[in-house]
C-alpha cells in the first residue's frame, strides 16, 4: 500500500548517508593523506527502492599532502543533497495526504 | 537518529578547526620569544589531524576528525644579528623562533574557512532535520 513512501524513504535514507559522508569529508579537509568518499545511488526492483555504496576516490589528489577533499565541490554536493532530501519530503507528505484525503472522502 | 551523526562528524571538524586557531594564535604571540623552559627559543607548534572512526554493527565507520598530537616543527630557528640583545651569543647572534607569522596568516585563513564550512553542513542537516519532521503535515 505504502510503495510509493517506501521508495521515498530509501531515497531519503541515501541522501541521509550521502550528507554524513560529505561532512566527514570536509571534517577531513586538512588531514593528511584523507581520500574524499562519495556515495553512488543504485536502483533495485523488488521492492522497487534507491540503495547506496560508498566508494573513495584514491586516484585523485589536489594538494600535496596526499588529501584529495575539494572544499567547494563538497558544498555544492551538500546544497544538492539538502535541496533533494526536502523534496523527498514534500513528496512524502503529498503522498500521506492522498491517504488521508481518502480516508476522510473527499 | 542517523541525521545527528552528521552534525557529530561537524562538530568534531569544527572543534578539530578551533584548536588549530587557538596554536597558530600561540605561534603568532610567540614570534619573538627567545626564551622557553627549556632555555630555548619558541618552537612552532603543529596540530596533527587523523581521520576518526567509530564502531558499529556494520564495522568500522568514519566518524569525523581529531587531533592526535600537537608535535613541534623541527625546522631550525631563524638567527637575527642583535648584538644588544641579552640572549645573543658571543658572535652577536639571537637565535629567534622558527615562526613565520605570514605562513601562520595562511593557516588561519584555511582554518577559518574550513570551520565555517562544517558550520554549514550543521545548519543544512538541521534543514533536514526540520524537513523531515514536517512529514505529513
Amino acid at each position: 500500500m505504502f510503495q510509493n513512501v517506501n521508495v521515498l524513504e530509501s531515497a531519503m535514507n541515501v541522501s541521509t548517508l550521502a550528507v554524513k559522508v560529505i561532512a566527514n569529508n570536509i571534517a577531513n579537509a586538512s588531514t593528511p593523506n584523507f581520500k574524499a568518499s562519495y556515495v553512488v545511488p543504485v536502483v533495485r526492483d523488488n521492492p522497487l527502492r534507491v540503495e547506496a555504496k560508498v566508494v573513495t576516490d584514491t586516484s585523485s589528489s589536489i594538494s600535496n599532502d596526499g588529501n584529495n577533499v575539494d572544499v567547494n565541490a563538497q558544498m555544492a554536493l551538500l546544497s544538492k543533497n539538502t535541496i533533494r532530501y526536502e523534496v523527498l519530503t514534500q513528496l512524502a507528505s503529498m503522498s500521506f495526504k492522498r491517504y488521508t484525503d481518502v480516508l476522510r472522502g473527499v | 537518529m542517523s541525521l545527528f551523526n552528521a552534525i557529530d562528524i561537524s562538530s568534531s571538524g569544527m572543534t578539530a578547526q578551533q584548536l588549530r586557531v587557538d596554536i597558530i594564535s600561540n605561534n603568532i604571540a610567540n614570534a619573538d620569544t627567545t626564551r622557553t623552559a627549556d632555555g630555548q627559543p619558541y618552537r612552532r607548534e603543529i596540530p596533527i589531524f587523523a581521520e576518526r572512526f567509530r564502531e558499529t554493527m556494520n564495522g568500522m565507520t568514519p566518524a569525523g576528525v581529531e587531533v592526535v598530537k600537537v608535535a613541534k616543527d623541527k625546522s631550525p630557528f631563524r638567527e637575527v644579528y642583535d648584538p644588544t640583545n641579552p640572549d645573543a651569543d658571543k658572535n652577536g647572534y639571537v637565535k629567534m623562533p622558527n615562526v613565520n607569522v605570514l605562513r601562520e596568516m595562511v593557516d588561519l585563513i584555511a582554518a577559518q574557512r574550513t570551520y565555517e564550512a562544517n558550520a554549514t553542513v550543521v545548519s543544512n542537516v538541521k534543514a533536514m532535520a526540520s524537513a523531515a519532521v514536517q512529514i505529513g503535515r
